[in-house]
């Protein structure tokens, strides 16, 4: 172990904590909201507790993902892209969670109420 | 033991061996699911620092660049996927351009790795975030990489360690 090995690691683990304080904070009060962005366009939704659907999303080449939204989680169910690390990306519920699909240009993103644990990791 | 022939052609034929088996290894890890999408050991690095600290750092190159442009070649094509890793390559060999000249004195072979993983998942996050244009999954995933580059690296730094002692005693450094 070197002096600067310490300096690298003590560095790369101030730069995580930003994710530490976000896994292990309360959970976020107030109205949660999605934010869905495929290339240029751009939705904003509430979500809700106990309010479910899901949506085929299309990139308008052939490209499909379908978001499935249930209360306050969100996840992709189902996608035609080669990677499906948006499928594997699983549940997220937590403001600031995202979750991209990057060969069909799409992140989907919860959204907290002002203030918070979100402001500071953001 | 050390084989016949000048040292140039050692270095010519140990640095082709280095780039196919990270080139290998490379091809390999992507079988393996990881807990979190996006992260990945980065065992290929290991093969570019061993060939840092056996030739220097043109060597480095030489295996990172071949690995990436053959990968390119061989299976993943021209596309994103392609600038994301040559990206992280390019970032990853500045940091050995701004590190290695503390190695061995002041810095590990271990403490390298860590700071080039973290370097090559942020360019690439960089190069993820400009495609989807979104500052926020930028600064959403930097955590998530940090951490991630602090184990990675140790695991990469050490099979660096291992790879760099083993090719000495076969003669091949």
């Amino acid at each position: 172990m070197k002096r600067l090995d310490l300096v690298v690691a003590a560095l790369l683990f101030a730069l995580s904590f930003p994710l530490i304080l976000r896994e292990m904070g309360d959970p976020p009060r107030g109205a949660l909201r999605l934010s869905v962005i495929q290339g240029d366009s751009r939705l904003d939704l509430p979500l809700r507790e106990g309010v479910s659907w899901t949506r085929r999303i299309e990139d308008g080449t052939g490209g499909y993902n379908v978001l499935e939204v249930d209360g306050t989680r969100v996840r992709i169910r189902e996608a035609n892209c080669p990677d499906l690390l948006c499928v594997d990306t699983g549940w997220i519920d937590r403001p600031g969670q995202t979750i991209v699909c990057l060969p069909h240009r799409l992140v989907v993103r919860i959204e907290g109420a002002e203030g918070g644990l979100d402001g500071v990791s953001r | 033991m050390a084989y016949p022939g000048s040292p140039k052609a050692r270095e010519l034929v140990t640095s082709s061996l280095l780039s196919v088996a990270a080139l290998a290894v490379n091809q390999l890890e992507g079988l393996f699911p990881y807990p979190l999408p996006g992260i990945k050991l980065g065992l290929a690095n290991a093969f570019a620092l061993s060939a840092f600290s056996l030739f220097g750092i043109r060597a480095a190159a030489a295996v990172n660049l071949t690995r990436v442009l053959l990968s390119g070649l061989l299976f993943v094509g021209f596309g994103l996927a392609f600038l994301c890793s040559l990206f992280g390559v390019l970032a990853a060999l500045a940091t050995l351009c701004l590190l290695g000249r503390l190695y061995p004195r002041s810095i590990s072979a271990r403490g390298i790795a860590q700071a080039q993983a973290m370097a090559f998942n942020a360019a690439q996050l960089a190069v993820v975030s400009t495609a989807v244009s979104s500052t926020e999954v930028f600064l959403h995933y930097l955590p998530v990489m940090a951490l991630a580059s602090l184990v990675t690296g140790l695991a990469t730094g050490t099979a660096s360690e291992l790879i760099c002692s083993l090719a000495r005693r076969s003669g091949l450094g």
